[in-house]
């Protein structure tokens, strides 16, 4: 036994120096040269396809089983926002429109649509041949009925987001019109994310909340290509093919959403062949899944920039020349390599750079400079004290383990530029209740979170605009807020990318937040699994599994 | 011995009751809510959390909410969950017979197998194996329950293919009947084995130490004066006397173990009481955690007043009735 406990740590040991000793170069956006790192251009790709696709024959049939983390909430996907529910969801329901993996929008029951010059009708083009798992048509009604429920139940997570549509007009059974009283160019993307799946009118419409109805929470009916066969608490979902789908008919069989909530038991599960797909692999198992033949790893960027956010209510943090110097101590490229073995690139602009079509690559944050900083704060006039600080006392709040990491490093940098930092650890919930608009200015100083900034630069307004409930900085700018404006109303995309770019210049300025890390991670299949959510980038929809298959040896 | 089982039933209603006001009082100071988890990480939209504070009753005064869940538990009814608009009585007893299943066989195993090498080291002190499987035990007190379970997981399922790694069951092959059965025993090995093992050394010292001081005690002395055998002086006078910790200890055990073990559920992915209990925790579902921690007391109170009946029954001189 001993021998065994002894063997057993060797390994161990050997395991993490192997991690601690993976070459830079397996770091994406990896770079030496602070000057060629300073190019936004290292994360405008999305998705990094490290290992072939499989190719080969078609295998028909089949069960997939993918890893969730936990329990969905309900079978009803269009109250709340539920992380653990959204890949389900995903192929057991369709949106109007639904975001592909590099999370722009693609049709999904709408074939097509058309916006009016003023931004202020939308006409959604349905597909003909829709029907949900009963057998009964998916039409316009439907559609209809899904959104003024969603808008007249302010306990739906979209039904604020609905104050900007006045109207839902059916024409005929495949053409409903969104009749809008503000004008918003990002309203077709943001319908094909959270909460905003159609639901059948005949089978909800009979008095009672969704989320009462038995289809929600046992029975649901939904129009996806997989269905509802079971859900076991605490254990998995199982999903069959739709045999009469729209868009085909799936090559797999069965699909399960295994529910492991350890990431490392869930990595042994898959080396097990229990798991065939999972995704965020944790970083100390990358290495070892990268060299293994039998799987294909696959680095997927996501518009959820980690980010450093300012009360600017706050008297310290409220004067831009601290900002200005805090920004100078962001180390990206050594946060990038310490904290996430690479994995998360830097993100230097105000908006994610990976979305090229509008982030603004010539603002950008400035690079780490501890000189610059303690200059900046000079000619503010600021002096240092016996302790060489020119400022004390700032707190950051910080509520997860990677975050806490690249805090610290922030936190070291500061105390070279004579700036104090105090990293205050929090859980989740306990962060989650202190951090938000604070009017006092007392409550917090300077926080750490993630959080998607997708699918449109629209949502710059609501991070920083004027009292947006999302804009935990309380910033307010008038000229920032007119510029996101016109860039919602604005239905030429190079006109829109245009007035979000000034936008991003002024939160470059005024620096109500420093973005630091795309966030990313990889994900790892079987390496005989072909047209994964991966590679269908324009195709079909993030998380969706209508067209993978197994490829035959 | 009416009395005392009244008596003691009494007892355990009462600290059913403080354990419920101490926990509500514990769960409402902690930070956050489970609005937070619904509304999902990406807004702050105060018009929908005004919306669902209302919906879920947690706008209104702490002792009206207190009163509401009380009221409804002394009817059985623990609640519904918040974060998964469930019948909390349902969401429990769903996970019971996975938690039940693996507190049960683990504990009995931990117990046999714990006292048994106990008792033989008592009897072979100072031996070889005796030192050998004294120094294993500390060894394995000293091991994180997820970290055993989690290097039993490398070794026996991804490095030599031997045990499924996590879940109750094999997903994929979907057995049922006889094979189902037998899926379900191949899959409680691993965590078994690691309860075992993290249990196991708890049983041995004190089967150990119990046996090594009743042995020392006159009255043995004396037995072996009169002639009487090695092996009877064992079974009718140490073993009798020398048990009755261990079965205390076993019904402390088995109560925590029924109720869930949170690390071990996690790691094996077992779907029990003990991950429900966590996530509860993470996503503050209250009526979930209240529920829980109901069942937890009860069970607890349960197992000590049996414990407590088992004593009189292994110990003569145990009279509760005075």
């Amino acid at each position: 036994m001993k021998k065994l406990m002894a063997s057993i740590l060797v390994v161990l040991m050997i395991a993490a120096l192997a991690a601690g000793c993976r070459p830079a170069t397996n770091a994406p956006g990896n770079s030496q040269n602070p000057v060629e790192s300073q190019a936004p251009a290292v994360s405008n790709v999305p998705i990094e396809v490290s290992s072939t696709p499989a190719t080969g024959d078609i295998v028909e049939g089949g069960t997939l089983i993918v890893r969730e983390a936990g329990d969905p909430m309900s079978f009803c996907p269009s109250t709340a926002a539920d992380d653990y529910a959204y890949a389900m969801m995903q192929n057991m329901f369709n949106r109007l429109t639904k975001l592909d993996n590099s999370k722009s929008p693609i049709p999904d029951a709408a074939e097509s649509w058309d916006v009016s010059e003023d931004a202020l009708t939308i006409t959604f083009n349905l597909k003909k041949n829709m029907h949900w798992w009963d057998g009964e048509a998916l039409d316009a009604d439907d559609v209809k009925y899904t959104f003024d429920y969603i808008k007249e139940n302010p306990t739906c997570y979209f039904s604020s987001s609905m104050e900007i549509v006045d109207s839902i007009e059916v024409v005929d059974p495949y053409t409903v019109v969104f009749h809008m009283n503000t004008a918003d160019m990002s309203f077709v993307a943001r319908i094909g994310w959270y909460g905003t799946f159609i639901l059948p009118e005949h089978i909800y419409n009979n008095g009672q909340p969704w989320e009462e109805n038995e289809a929600s929470k046992t029975k649901p009916v939904g129009s996806g290509p997989f269905m509802f066969e079971s859900y076991k608490q605490g254990e998995n979902t199982t999903l069959v093919k739709n045999p009469n789908y729209h868009d085909g008919v799936p090559y797999l069989d069965k699909l399960i959403f295994a529910i492991i909530p350890d990431d490392t038991t869930a990595i042994q599960a898959m080396i097990n062949g229990e798991v065939d797909t999972i995704s965020m692999i944790p970083d100390a198992f990358l290495d070892q899944m990268l060299a293994d033949p039998n799987y294909r790893c696959d680095r997927n960027i996501y518009p959820s920039p980690w980010r450093y956010i300012f009360n600017m209510n706050n008297s310290i943090v409220g004067d831009v020349a601290v900002r200005k110097a805090i920004a100078l101590c962001v180390d990206r490229n050594d946060m990038s390599q310490k904290v996430t073995s690479g994995v998360m690139p830097p993100e230097w602009c105000a908006y994610p750079a990976i979305a090229a079509w509008c982030a603004n690559t010539e603002d950008i944050y400035p690079d780490v400079d501890i000189e610059a900083a303690r200059k900046v704060l000079e000619d503010a006039g600021y002096t240092a004290d016996a302790d060489g600080y020119y400022v004390r006392g700032i707190t950051v709040d910080c509520f997860e383990g990677q975050l806490v990491d690249m805090t610290k490093l922030l936190v070291a940098n500061c105390q070279k530029a004579g700036i104090e930092l105090i990293l205050q650890v929090s859980e989740f919930n306990a962060w989650a209740e202190k951090i938000g608009p604070d009017p006092s200015g007392e409550g917090w100083m300077m926080e750490c979170q993630g959080g998607f900034m997708g699918p449109d630069p629209a949502a710059l307004a609501s991070r920083y605009g004027t009292g947006s409930g999302s804009n935990y900085a309380s910033y307010s700018n008038p000229e920032f807020d007119e510029l996101c404006k016109l860039g919602a109303a604005e239905g030429d995309t190079e006109k829109r990318a245009e007035y979000y770019r000034k936008a991003q210049k002024i939160l470059i300025e005024d620096l109500p937040a420093i973005n630091v890390l795309g966030w990313a991670g990889y994900e790892a299949s079987r390496s005989d699994l072909a047209n994964l959510p991966i590679d269908g980038e324009g195709k079909w929809g993030w998380n969706e599994y209508t067209f993978t298959h197994y490829v035959a040896p | 011995m009416a009395r005392f089982i009244l008596r003691r039933f009494l007892s355990g209603v009462l600290t059913v009751l403080m354990v419920f006001v101490i926990n509500f009082i514990i769960i409402k100071a902690a930070p956050g809510d489970p609005i937070r988890t619904i509304m999902g990480k990406e807004t702050d939209d105060p018009v929908l959390r005004e919306a669902l504070m209302e919906k879920w009753g947690l706008n209104k005064s702490i002792p009206e909410q207190f009163w509401s869940q009380f009221s409804n538990a002394l009817k059985g009814d623990l609640g519904t969950s918040i974060i998964y608009n469930r019948s909390v009585n349902d969401m429990i007893n769903e996970r019971l017979a996975a938690t039940v299943l693996l507190g049960i066989v683990s504990s009995l195993l931990a117990l046999v197998t714990g006292t048994a090498l106990g008792i033989f080291c008592a009897r072979h002190e100072g031996s070889f194996i005796d030192g050998l499987l004294s120094t294993i035990s500390y060894a394995l007190d000293a091991m994180p329950s997820f970290w055993l379970g989690l290097m039993l997981i490398i070794l026996l399922s991804s490095k030599l293919g031997l045990l499924p790694t996590q879940g109750m069951v094999d997903a994929r092959a979907d057995y049922q009947g006889i094979k189902h059965v037998l899926d379900v025993a191949l899959h409680l090995v691993l965590p078994t084995l690691t309860l075992v093992l993290i249990t196991m050394p708890g049983y041995f010292r004190i089967a150990k130490s119990s046996i090594q001081q009743v042995t020392s005690e006159d009255f043995i002395t004396t037995l072996r004066a009169t002639g009487m055998s090695r092996k009877k002086i064992f079974d009718k006078y140490i073993f009798k006397n020398a048990i009755l910790p261990t079965v205390t200890m076993f019904g402390i055990t088995l109560a925590f173990l029924v109720t869930g073990v949170t690390l071990i559920e996690i790691v094996f992915s077992w779907p029990g009481t003990g991950r429900l209990t966590m996530t509860a925790i993470n996503q503050r579902d209250y009526p979930v955690l209240m529920g829980i921690y109901l069942v937890m007391s009860v069970s607890v109170a349960v197992v000590m007043v049996l414990v407590d009946i088992a004593y009189a029954f292994l110990d003569p001189r145990i009279r509760y009735d005075k």
